[in-house]
Protein backbone atom coordinates (compact mmCIF):
# COMPACT_ATOMS: atom_id res chain seq x y z
CA UNK A 1 0.00 0.00 0.00
CA UNK A 2 2.50 2.60 1.21
CA UNK A 3 6.27 2.46 1.26
CA UNK A 4 8.28 5.35 2.66
CA UNK A 5 12.03 5.23 2.15
CA UNK A 6 14.46 7.59 3.84
CA UNK A 7 12.07 10.56 3.74
CA UNK A 8 13.59 13.92 4.58
CA UNK A 9 11.51 17.11 4.63
CA UNK A 10 12.04 20.67 5.77
CA UNK A 11 10.15 23.91 6.19
CA UNK A 12 11.87 27.28 5.69
CA UNK A 13 15.21 25.51 5.53
CA UNK A 14 14.70 23.73 8.86
CA UNK A 15 14.82 19.96 8.60
CA UNK A 16 11.89 18.30 10.40
CA UNK A 17 11.83 14.79 8.98
CA UNK A 18 15.27 13.22 9.07
CA UNK A 19 14.90 9.91 7.30
CA UNK A 20 11.58 8.14 7.81
CA UNK A 21 11.20 4.50 6.77
CA UNK A 22 7.77 2.90 6.95
CA UNK A 23 5.84 0.17 5.14
CA UNK A 24 2.10 -0.23 5.45
CA UNK A 25 0.27 -3.23 4.00
CA UNK A 26 -3.41 -3.37 3.01
CA UNK A 27 -5.74 -3.70 5.99
CA UNK A 28 -3.18 -2.60 8.58
CA UNK A 29 -3.60 0.05 11.24
CA UNK A 30 -0.39 1.83 12.19
CA UNK A 31 -0.18 4.22 15.10
CA UNK A 32 2.46 6.91 15.15
CA UNK A 33 3.12 8.36 18.59
CA UNK A 34 5.60 10.93 19.70
CA UNK A 35 6.13 14.00 21.84
CA UNK A 36 5.24 17.49 20.59
CA UNK A 37 7.59 18.73 17.90
CA UNK A 38 8.73 15.26 16.87
CA UNK A 39 7.41 15.69 13.31
CA UNK A 40 4.08 13.82 13.51
CA UNK A 41 1.98 16.51 11.85
CA UNK A 42 4.74 17.29 9.35
CA UNK A 43 4.73 13.66 8.25
CA UNK A 44 0.97 13.72 7.65
CA UNK A 45 1.14 17.06 5.79
CA UNK A 46 4.02 15.88 3.60
CA UNK A 47 2.20 12.66 2.72
CA UNK A 48 -0.99 14.56 1.90
CA UNK A 49 0.97 17.00 -0.28
CA UNK A 50 0.98 20.35 1.48
CA UNK A 51 3.33 22.59 -0.50
CA UNK A 52 4.64 24.46 2.56
CA UNK A 53 7.07 21.58 3.07
CA UNK A 54 10.00 20.71 0.87
CA UNK A 55 10.95 17.09 0.44
CA UNK A 56 14.74 17.07 0.26
CA UNK A 57 15.40 13.36 0.01
CA UNK A 58 13.67 10.01 -0.14
CA UNK A 59 10.85 8.22 -1.88
CA UNK A 60 7.19 7.44 -1.20
CA UNK A 61 5.32 4.80 -3.18
CA UNK A 62 1.54 4.62 -2.88
CA UNK A 63 0.09 1.55 -4.60
CA UNK A 64 3.09 1.53 -6.90
CA UNK A 65 2.84 5.23 -7.82
CA UNK A 66 5.41 7.89 -6.98
CA UNK A 67 3.34 9.85 -4.48
CA UNK A 68 5.69 12.82 -4.29
CA UNK A 69 5.15 13.59 -7.99
CA UNK A 70 1.41 14.09 -7.45
CA UNK A 71 -0.36 17.28 -6.31
CA UNK A 72 -2.42 17.19 -3.12
CA UNK A 73 -5.72 16.88 -4.99
CA UNK A 74 -4.34 14.06 -7.18
CA UNK A 75 -3.21 12.19 -4.07
CA UNK A 76 -6.70 12.51 -2.60
CA UNK A 77 -8.21 11.21 -5.84
CA UNK A 78 -5.78 8.27 -5.75
CA UNK A 79 -7.31 7.31 -2.38
CA UNK A 80 -5.26 9.10 0.26
CA UNK A 81 -7.24 10.85 2.96
CA UNK A 82 -6.10 13.20 5.70
CA UNK A 83 -8.37 13.81 8.68
CA UNK A 84 -7.26 17.22 9.96
CA UNK A 85 -6.17 18.02 13.47
CA UNK A 86 -7.98 21.32 12.99
CA UNK A 87 -10.65 21.00 10.27
CA UNK A 88 -10.98 24.28 8.39
CA UNK A 89 -14.09 26.47 8.21
CA UNK A 90 -15.14 27.48 4.71
CA UNK A 91 -17.71 30.26 4.66
CA UNK A 92 -20.03 30.46 1.66
CA UNK A 93 -19.74 26.80 0.58
CA UNK A 94 -22.35 24.38 1.85
CA UNK A 95 -21.36 20.92 3.01
CA UNK A 96 -23.46 19.43 0.19
CA UNK A 97 -21.74 21.47 -2.53
CA UNK A 98 -18.33 20.84 -1.02
CA UNK A 99 -18.88 17.08 -0.94
CA UNK A 100 -20.35 17.10 -4.42
CA UNK A 101 -17.26 18.91 -5.77
CA UNK A 102 -14.98 16.41 -4.01
CA UNK A 103 -16.83 13.32 -5.28
CA UNK A 104 -17.08 14.71 -8.80
CA UNK A 105 -13.36 15.55 -8.84
CA UNK A 106 -12.51 12.01 -7.78
CA UNK A 107 -14.81 10.41 -10.37
CA UNK A 108 -13.41 12.64 -13.10
CA UNK A 109 -9.85 11.76 -12.11
CA UNK A 110 -10.62 8.04 -12.11
CA UNK A 111 -12.64 8.30 -15.30
CA UNK A 112 -15.80 6.88 -13.75
CA UNK A 113 -19.40 8.04 -13.77
CA UNK A 114 -20.28 10.26 -10.76
CA UNK A 115 -23.25 9.16 -8.62
CA UNK A 116 -26.68 10.44 -9.63
CA UNK A 117 -28.17 13.21 -7.42
CA UNK A 118 -30.40 10.62 -5.74
CA UNK A 119 -27.52 8.23 -5.08
CA UNK A 120 -25.41 11.12 -3.82
CA UNK A 121 -28.06 12.23 -1.32
CA UNK A 122 -28.47 8.65 -0.13
CA UNK A 123 -24.73 8.43 0.50
CA UNK A 124 -24.84 11.74 2.37
CA UNK A 125 -27.66 10.51 4.60
CA UNK A 126 -26.18 7.08 5.27
CA UNK A 127 -22.75 8.43 6.17
CA UNK A 128 -24.10 11.27 8.33
CA UNK A 129 -25.91 8.65 10.38
CA UNK A 130 -22.77 6.52 10.56
CA UNK A 131 -20.85 9.25 12.39
CA UNK A 132 -23.83 10.77 14.20
CA UNK A 133 -23.73 14.07 12.36
CA UNK A 134 -27.07 15.94 12.27
CA UNK A 135 -28.20 15.99 8.62
CA UNK A 136 -29.27 19.62 8.95
CA UNK A 137 -25.58 20.56 8.88
CA UNK A 138 -25.35 19.58 5.21
CA UNK A 139 -27.09 22.82 4.23
CA UNK A 140 -24.69 24.93 6.28
CA UNK A 141 -21.27 26.21 5.30
CA UNK A 142 -18.43 23.72 5.77
CA UNK A 143 -17.49 23.52 9.48
CA UNK A 144 -18.87 27.00 10.14
CA UNK A 145 -20.49 27.16 13.55
CA UNK A 146 -19.78 23.46 14.17
CA UNK A 147 -18.64 22.44 17.64
CA UNK A 148 -15.16 20.92 17.99
CA UNK A 149 -16.65 17.42 18.10
CA UNK A 150 -18.86 18.07 15.07
CA UNK A 151 -15.85 19.21 13.05
CA UNK A 152 -14.00 15.96 13.77
CA UNK A 153 -17.10 13.90 13.02
CA UNK A 154 -17.45 15.86 9.81
CA UNK A 155 -13.94 14.83 8.74
CA UNK A 156 -14.76 11.17 9.40
CA UNK A 157 -18.01 11.67 7.49
CA UNK A 158 -15.98 12.95 4.52
CA UNK A 159 -13.72 9.94 4.84
CA UNK A 160 -16.77 7.67 4.64
CA UNK A 161 -17.99 9.53 1.55
CA UNK A 162 -14.66 9.35 -0.28
CA UNK A 163 -13.85 5.69 0.59
CA UNK A 164 -10.07 6.15 0.69
CA UNK A 165 -7.51 3.35 0.53
CA UNK A 166 -5.26 4.96 3.12
CA UNK A 167 -6.49 7.34 5.81
CA UNK A 168 -4.24 9.42 7.98
CA UNK A 169 -5.91 10.55 11.18
CA UNK A 170 -3.87 13.49 12.45
CA UNK A 171 -4.52 13.81 16.19
CA UNK A 172 -8.20 13.23 15.61
CA UNK A 173 -8.58 12.73 19.36
CA UNK A 174 -7.37 16.21 20.30
CA UNK A 175 -10.18 18.33 21.65
CA UNK A 176 -12.67 15.46 21.72
CA UNK A 177 -14.64 14.51 24.81
CA UNK A 178 -15.03 10.84 25.59
CA UNK A 179 -18.42 10.45 23.86
CA UNK A 180 -17.30 12.14 20.66
CA UNK A 181 -14.11 10.08 20.75
CA UNK A 182 -16.17 6.89 20.98
CA UNK A 183 -18.47 7.91 18.10
CA UNK A 184 -15.58 8.94 15.87
CA UNK A 185 -13.71 5.68 16.64
CA UNK A 186 -16.79 3.56 16.01
CA UNK A 187 -17.18 5.31 12.65
CA UNK A 188 -13.57 4.51 11.77
CA UNK A 189 -13.97 0.88 12.85
CA UNK A 190 -17.14 0.45 10.79
CA UNK A 191 -15.29 1.73 7.73
CA UNK A 192 -12.43 -0.71 8.17
CA UNK A 193 -12.10 -3.38 5.49
CA UNK A 194 -9.37 -5.96 4.76
CA UNK A 195 -8.19 -3.64 1.95
CA UNK A 196 -7.98 -0.17 3.48
CA UNK A 197 -5.28 1.00 5.84
CA UNK A 198 -4.91 3.65 8.52
CA UNK A 199 -2.19 5.77 10.00
CA UNK A 200 -3.35 7.01 13.37
CA UNK A 201 -1.26 9.88 14.67
CA UNK A 202 -1.73 10.59 18.32
CA UNK A 203 -0.03 11.98 21.35
CA UNK A 204 -2.00 9.83 23.78
CA UNK A 205 -2.69 6.14 24.13
CA UNK A 206 -6.40 6.82 24.83
CA UNK A 207 -7.52 6.74 21.16
CA UNK A 208 -5.80 3.37 20.68
CA UNK A 209 -8.21 1.76 23.17
CA UNK A 210 -10.87 2.35 20.52
CA UNK A 211 -8.93 2.06 17.27
CA UNK A 212 -6.63 -0.87 17.95
CA UNK A 213 -3.36 -0.68 16.01
CA UNK A 214 -1.45 -3.59 14.47
CA UNK A 215 1.82 -1.70 14.66
CA UNK A 216 2.95 1.17 16.87
CA UNK A 217 5.82 3.48 15.89
CA UNK A 218 7.48 6.06 18.05
CA UNK A 219 8.58 9.19 16.23
CA UNK A 220 11.22 11.34 17.84
CA UNK A 221 13.25 14.17 16.35
CA UNK A 222 12.19 13.37 12.79
CA UNK A 223 12.95 9.65 12.91
CA UNK A 224 11.08 6.50 13.86
CA UNK A 225 13.13 5.28 16.77
CA UNK A 226 11.08 2.32 17.93
CA UNK A 227 8.46 0.02 16.43
CA UNK A 228 6.38 -2.58 18.25
CA UNK A 229 2.88 -3.95 18.72
CA UNK A 230 0.08 -2.29 20.66
CA UNK A 231 1.77 -3.01 23.99
CA UNK A 232 4.38 -0.39 23.07
CA UNK A 233 1.70 2.29 23.31
CA UNK A 234 0.75 1.10 26.78
CA UNK A 235 4.36 1.03 27.87
CA UNK A 236 4.82 4.56 26.56
CA UNK A 237 1.71 5.74 28.40
CA UNK A 238 3.00 4.22 31.60
CA UNK A 239 6.60 5.43 31.40
CA UNK A 240 5.97 8.78 29.74
CA UNK A 241 7.78 10.50 26.89
CA UNK A 242 10.85 11.06 29.05
CA UNK A 243 11.50 7.35 28.64
CA UNK A 244 12.02 7.95 24.93
CA UNK A 245 14.17 11.01 25.15
CA UNK A 246 16.49 9.20 27.55
CA UNK A 247 16.76 6.05 25.48
CA UNK A 248 16.50 7.44 21.97
CA UNK A 249 20.19 7.29 21.09
CA UNK A 250 20.47 3.77 22.43
CA UNK A 251 17.44 2.51 20.41
CA UNK A 252 18.58 4.20 17.26
CA UNK A 253 21.94 2.52 17.34
CA UNK A 254 20.35 -0.91 17.34
CA UNK B 1 -38.83 55.08 -26.93
CA UNK B 2 -39.85 51.61 -25.96
CA UNK B 3 -42.41 50.70 -28.65
CA UNK B 4 -40.25 48.14 -30.33
CA UNK B 5 -37.07 46.53 -29.03
CA UNK B 6 -34.27 47.57 -31.31
CA UNK B 7 -31.63 44.94 -32.12
CA UNK B 8 -28.82 46.71 -30.26
CA UNK B 9 -30.92 46.92 -27.10
CA UNK B 10 -31.81 43.27 -27.52
CA UNK B 11 -28.11 42.35 -27.55
CA UNK B 12 -27.52 44.30 -24.33
CA UNK B 13 -30.52 42.63 -22.68
CA UNK B 14 -29.28 39.17 -23.65
CA UNK B 15 -25.95 40.06 -22.12
CA UNK B 16 -27.28 41.57 -18.89
CA UNK B 17 -30.67 40.01 -18.17
CA UNK B 18 -31.01 36.91 -20.37
CA UNK B 19 -33.83 35.21 -18.48
CA UNK B 20 -35.92 38.16 -17.37
CA UNK B 21 -39.05 39.23 -19.20
CA UNK B 22 -40.13 42.85 -19.02
CA UNK B 23 -43.45 44.66 -19.11
CA UNK B 24 -41.71 47.57 -20.80
CA UNK B 25 -38.30 48.32 -22.27
CA UNK B 26 -37.19 51.94 -22.59
CA UNK B 27 -34.18 53.14 -24.53
CA UNK B 28 -32.93 56.32 -22.88
CA UNK B 29 -30.90 58.77 -24.92
CA UNK B 30 -30.48 62.49 -24.24
CA UNK B 31 -32.74 64.40 -21.91
CA UNK B 32 -35.82 62.27 -21.80
CA UNK B 33 -37.83 64.08 -19.16
CA UNK B 34 -39.87 61.96 -16.84
CA UNK B 35 -41.59 58.61 -16.56
CA UNK B 36 -44.05 57.39 -14.00
CA UNK B 37 -44.66 53.80 -12.93
CA UNK B 38 -47.54 52.44 -10.90
CA UNK B 39 -49.08 49.10 -10.01
CA UNK B 40 -46.84 46.05 -10.26
CA UNK B 41 -44.40 46.03 -13.10
CA UNK B 42 -40.93 45.16 -14.25
CA UNK B 43 -39.26 47.63 -16.58
CA UNK B 44 -35.92 47.86 -18.29
CA UNK B 45 -33.99 51.06 -18.93
CA UNK B 46 -31.20 50.90 -21.46
CA UNK B 47 -29.04 54.04 -21.39
CA UNK B 48 -27.02 55.37 -24.26
CA UNK B 49 -24.65 58.37 -24.32
CA UNK B 50 -25.34 61.34 -22.08
CA UNK B 51 -28.82 61.08 -20.74
CA UNK B 52 -31.04 62.26 -17.93
CA UNK B 53 -34.29 60.85 -16.69
CA UNK B 54 -36.64 61.32 -13.77
CA UNK B 55 -38.77 58.46 -12.58
CA UNK B 56 -41.67 58.47 -10.17
CA UNK B 57 -42.61 55.21 -8.51
CA UNK B 58 -46.18 55.88 -7.50
CA UNK B 59 -47.80 55.33 -4.11
CA UNK B 60 -48.36 51.67 -3.10
CA UNK B 61 -46.78 50.36 -6.30
CA UNK B 62 -44.22 47.58 -6.70
CA UNK B 63 -41.81 48.35 -9.46
CA UNK B 64 -38.60 46.62 -10.47
CA UNK B 65 -36.28 48.75 -12.58
CA UNK B 66 -33.47 46.98 -14.45
CA UNK B 67 -30.76 49.31 -15.68
CA UNK B 68 -28.19 48.53 -18.36
CA UNK B 69 -26.00 50.45 -20.79
CA UNK B 70 -25.84 50.28 -24.55
CA UNK B 71 -22.56 52.05 -25.24
CA UNK B 72 -20.46 54.52 -23.30
CA UNK B 73 -23.14 56.11 -21.18
CA UNK B 74 -23.20 58.89 -18.64
CA UNK B 75 -26.61 58.76 -17.14
CA UNK B 76 -28.32 60.77 -14.48
CA UNK B 77 -31.33 59.08 -13.05
CA UNK B 78 -33.61 60.35 -10.32
CA UNK B 79 -36.04 57.95 -8.71
CA UNK B 80 -38.77 59.29 -6.45
CA UNK B 81 -40.36 56.60 -4.31
CA UNK B 82 -43.78 57.77 -3.18
CA UNK B 83 -45.44 56.65 0.04
CA UNK B 84 -45.39 52.87 0.54
CA UNK B 85 -43.78 52.29 -2.86
CA UNK B 86 -41.56 49.24 -3.18
CA UNK B 87 -38.81 49.85 -5.70
CA UNK B 88 -36.19 47.31 -6.69
CA UNK B 89 -33.40 48.57 -8.88
CA UNK B 90 -30.81 46.30 -10.51
CA UNK B 91 -27.86 47.95 -12.20
CA UNK B 92 -25.64 45.81 -14.41
CA UNK B 93 -22.60 47.50 -15.92
CA UNK B 94 -20.91 45.54 -18.67
CA UNK B 95 -19.48 48.36 -20.74
CA UNK B 96 -17.85 51.61 -19.66
CA UNK B 97 -20.48 53.69 -17.98
CA UNK B 98 -21.14 56.19 -15.27
CA UNK B 99 -24.45 56.04 -13.51
CA UNK B 100 -25.41 58.92 -11.26
CA UNK B 101 -28.41 58.10 -9.23
CA UNK B 102 -30.50 60.12 -6.82
CA UNK B 103 -33.20 58.31 -4.86
CA UNK B 104 -35.81 60.23 -2.89
CA UNK B 105 -37.84 58.18 -0.46
CA UNK B 106 -41.13 59.08 1.17
CA UNK B 107 -42.62 57.39 4.24
CA UNK B 108 -42.92 53.60 4.30
CA UNK B 109 -41.19 53.23 0.97
CA UNK B 110 -38.48 50.63 0.33
CA UNK B 111 -35.69 51.05 -2.17
CA UNK B 112 -33.56 47.96 -2.82
CA UNK B 113 -30.64 48.08 -5.18
CA UNK B 114 -28.37 45.40 -6.64
CA UNK B 115 -25.29 46.78 -8.38
CA UNK B 116 -23.01 44.60 -10.45
CA UNK B 117 -19.80 45.67 -12.13
CA UNK B 118 -18.35 42.69 -13.94
CA UNK B 119 -17.14 43.93 -17.33
CA UNK B 120 -16.05 47.15 -19.03
CA UNK B 121 -12.88 49.20 -18.59
CA UNK B 122 -14.27 51.81 -16.27
CA UNK B 123 -17.57 51.47 -14.44
CA UNK B 124 -18.84 53.91 -11.84
CA UNK B 125 -21.94 54.25 -9.80
CA UNK B 126 -22.65 57.30 -7.65
CA UNK B 127 -25.71 56.91 -5.54
CA UNK B 128 -27.37 59.38 -3.22
CA UNK B 129 -30.37 58.33 -1.14
CA UNK B 130 -32.47 60.97 0.60
CA UNK B 131 -34.97 59.76 3.14
CA UNK B 132 -37.70 62.32 3.55
CA UNK B 133 -40.25 60.31 5.48
CA UNK B 134 -40.63 57.93 8.41
CA UNK B 135 -39.82 54.26 8.08
CA UNK B 136 -38.26 54.57 4.69
CA UNK B 137 -36.00 51.56 4.23
CA UNK B 138 -33.02 51.15 1.97
CA UNK B 139 -31.08 48.04 0.99
CA UNK B 140 -27.96 48.41 -1.09
CA UNK B 141 -26.21 45.31 -2.37
CA UNK B 142 -23.36 45.06 -4.80
CA UNK B 143 -20.53 43.01 -6.25
CA UNK B 144 -17.64 44.48 -8.23
CA UNK B 145 -14.97 42.39 -9.90
CA UNK B 146 -12.25 44.28 -11.78
CA UNK B 147 -9.43 42.40 -13.46
CA UNK B 148 -6.75 43.16 -16.09
CA UNK B 149 -6.59 46.99 -16.08
CA UNK B 150 -10.24 47.49 -15.25
CA UNK B 151 -11.28 50.10 -12.74
CA UNK B 152 -14.62 49.99 -10.98
CA UNK B 153 -16.07 52.20 -8.29
CA UNK B 154 -19.19 52.46 -6.21
CA UNK B 155 -19.87 55.50 -4.06
CA UNK B 156 -22.98 55.70 -1.95
CA UNK B 157 -24.35 58.26 0.43
CA UNK B 158 -27.50 57.61 2.42
CA UNK B 159 -29.00 60.57 4.24
CA UNK B 160 -31.20 59.79 7.19
CA UNK B 161 -33.16 62.99 7.82
CA UNK B 162 -36.16 61.40 9.52
CA UNK B 163 -36.77 58.95 12.36
CA UNK B 164 -37.28 55.17 12.31
CA UNK B 165 -35.57 54.44 9.02
CA UNK B 166 -33.41 51.43 8.23
CA UNK B 167 -30.48 50.98 5.87
CA UNK B 168 -28.59 47.82 5.03
CA UNK B 169 -25.50 47.91 2.84
CA UNK B 170 -23.62 44.82 1.77
CA UNK B 171 -20.83 45.01 -0.80
CA UNK B 172 -18.30 42.46 -1.97
CA UNK B 173 -15.25 43.33 -4.05
CA UNK B 174 -13.07 40.84 -5.89
CA UNK B 175 -9.98 42.07 -7.74
CA UNK B 176 -7.59 40.14 -9.94
CA UNK B 177 -4.51 40.93 -12.05
CA UNK B 178 -4.15 44.74 -12.15
CA UNK B 179 -7.78 45.48 -11.44
CA UNK B 180 -8.73 48.37 -9.17
CA UNK B 181 -11.92 48.56 -7.21
CA UNK B 182 -13.20 51.16 -4.85
CA UNK B 183 -16.04 51.37 -2.41
CA UNK B 184 -17.03 54.53 -0.67
CA UNK B 185 -20.05 54.51 1.57
CA UNK B 186 -21.37 57.18 3.87
CA UNK B 187 -24.37 56.89 6.12
CA UNK B 188 -25.36 60.30 7.41
CA UNK B 189 -27.73 60.44 10.37
CA UNK B 190 -29.20 63.88 11.09
CA UNK B 191 -30.12 65.04 14.58
CA UNK B 192 -33.80 64.30 14.12
CA UNK B 193 -33.23 60.85 12.66
CA UNK B 194 -33.70 59.00 15.96
CA UNK B 195 -34.13 55.21 16.04
CA UNK B 196 -32.13 54.85 12.87
CA UNK B 197 -30.90 51.33 12.19
CA UNK B 198 -27.99 51.25 9.75
CA UNK B 199 -25.66 48.42 8.86
CA UNK B 200 -22.83 48.82 6.40
CA UNK B 201 -20.42 46.10 5.39
CA UNK B 202 -17.79 45.87 2.67
CA UNK B 203 -15.59 42.80 2.32
CA UNK B 204 -12.98 42.40 -0.37
CA UNK B 205 -10.82 39.66 -1.77
CA UNK B 206 -7.61 40.23 -3.69
CA UNK B 207 -6.63 37.43 -6.06
CA UNK B 208 -3.31 38.87 -7.18
CA UNK B 209 -0.49 40.95 -5.72
CA UNK B 210 -1.07 43.73 -8.23
CA UNK B 211 -4.81 44.14 -7.60
CA UNK B 212 -6.05 47.06 -5.50
CA UNK B 213 -9.20 47.77 -3.58
CA UNK B 214 -9.92 50.97 -1.71
CA UNK B 215 -12.59 50.76 0.92
CA UNK B 216 -14.00 53.67 2.86
CA UNK B 217 -17.09 52.94 4.89
CA UNK B 218 -18.17 55.93 6.94
CA UNK B 219 -20.74 56.92 9.48
CA UNK B 220 -21.63 60.49 10.37
CA UNK B 221 -24.07 60.54 13.24
CA UNK B 222 -25.74 63.50 14.95
CA UNK B 223 -28.62 61.67 16.64
CA UNK B 224 -28.14 59.93 19.99
CA UNK B 225 -30.59 57.03 19.88
CA UNK B 226 -29.44 54.98 16.91
CA UNK B 227 -27.88 51.60 16.09
CA UNK B 228 -25.28 51.95 13.37
CA UNK B 229 -22.52 49.55 12.45
CA UNK B 230 -19.94 49.48 9.75
CA UNK B 231 -17.16 47.15 8.80
CA UNK B 232 -14.61 46.59 6.11
CA UNK B 233 -12.06 43.89 5.45
CA UNK B 234 -9.74 43.15 2.59
CA UNK B 235 -7.77 39.95 2.33
CA UNK B 236 -6.50 37.21 0.10
CA UNK B 237 -8.04 33.88 -0.62
CA UNK B 238 -7.86 31.75 2.51
CA UNK B 239 -4.83 29.46 2.09
CA UNK B 240 -6.08 27.07 4.79
CA UNK B 241 -9.45 26.67 3.07
CA UNK B 242 -7.70 26.10 -0.25
CA UNK B 243 -5.50 23.42 1.33
CA UNK B 244 -8.48 21.72 2.98
CA UNK B 245 -10.28 21.52 -0.35
CA UNK B 246 -7.22 20.26 -2.21
CA UNK B 247 -6.79 17.57 0.43
CA UNK B 248 -10.31 16.44 -0.49
CA UNK B 249 -9.42 16.04 -4.16
CA UNK B 250 -10.62 19.40 -5.46
CA UNK B 251 -7.96 21.00 -7.65
CA UNK B 252 -6.66 24.49 -7.01
CA UNK B 253 -8.53 26.08 -9.89
CA UNK B 254 -11.88 24.57 -8.91
CA UNK B 255 -11.29 25.30 -5.22
CA UNK B 256 -10.55 28.97 -5.99
CA UNK B 257 -13.69 29.17 -8.10
CA UNK B 258 -15.82 27.72 -5.32
CA UNK B 259 -14.30 29.99 -2.67
CA UNK B 260 -14.85 33.15 -4.71
CA UNK B 261 -18.38 32.07 -5.62
CA UNK B 262 -19.08 31.44 -1.94
CA UNK B 263 -17.70 34.87 -1.10
CA UNK B 264 -19.95 36.63 -3.62
CA UNK B 265 -22.87 34.43 -2.68
CA UNK B 266 -23.33 36.22 0.65
CA UNK B 267 -24.58 39.21 -1.33
CA UNK B 268 -26.16 37.40 -4.29
CA UNK B 269 -28.56 35.50 -2.07
CA UNK B 270 -30.13 38.83 -1.16
CA UNK B 271 -31.22 39.29 -4.77
CA UNK B 272 -34.89 38.46 -5.15
CA UNK B 273 -34.72 37.77 -8.90
CA UNK B 274 -33.32 34.23 -8.90
CA UNK B 275 -32.64 34.24 -12.63
CA UNK B 276 -30.49 37.31 -12.27
CA UNK B 277 -28.80 35.85 -9.20
CA UNK B 278 -27.88 32.74 -11.20
CA UNK B 279 -26.73 34.78 -14.20
CA UNK B 280 -24.44 37.03 -12.13
CA UNK B 281 -23.01 34.04 -10.32
CA UNK B 282 -22.26 32.36 -13.67
CA UNK B 283 -20.60 35.51 -14.98
CA UNK B 284 -18.34 35.68 -11.93
CA UNK B 285 -17.39 32.03 -12.43
CA UNK B 286 -16.75 32.65 -16.13
CA UNK B 287 -14.57 35.67 -15.45
CA UNK B 288 -12.57 33.63 -12.94
CA UNK B 289 -12.00 30.86 -15.47
CA UNK B 290 -10.64 33.41 -17.93
CA UNK B 291 -8.12 34.63 -15.34
CA UNK B 292 -6.79 31.35 -14.03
Amino acid sequence: MLTIKNLHASINGKEILKGINLTINPGEVHAIMGPNGSGKSTLSSVLAGRDLYEVTEGEVLFNGKDLLQLTADQRACEGLFLAFQYPVEIPGITMTNFMKAAIESKCKYLGIEPPSPTEFLKMMKKNSELVGLPSKLSGRSVNEGYSGGEKKKNDIFQMAMLEPKLSILDETDSGLDIDALRIVSEGVNKLKTPENSYIVITHYQRLLDYIVPDVVHILYDGRIIKTGDKSLALELEEKGYEWITKNSSEWENK
Amino acid sequence: MGEQVNPIVQTVLTDCFPSTSFDAIHRIEGNVGSLSFSGTQRVCLCFSGKSTLEITVEQNSQVAIYTCFEQYAESELTISCKENAQCTNYIVQRIDSLQKLVVKQESYSTYTSGMFQLAGQKDSIELLVEKNGNQANTNLYGVFFPSKQESYSIATRVNHQTANCETEELFRGIADEEGTGSFYGLVYVARDAQKTLAKQQNRNMLLSKTAHIHSEPQLEIYADDVVCTHGSSTGQIDAEALWYMQARGINRQMATKLLVAGFANDVLQKIADENLQEHISQQIAQKLMEQI
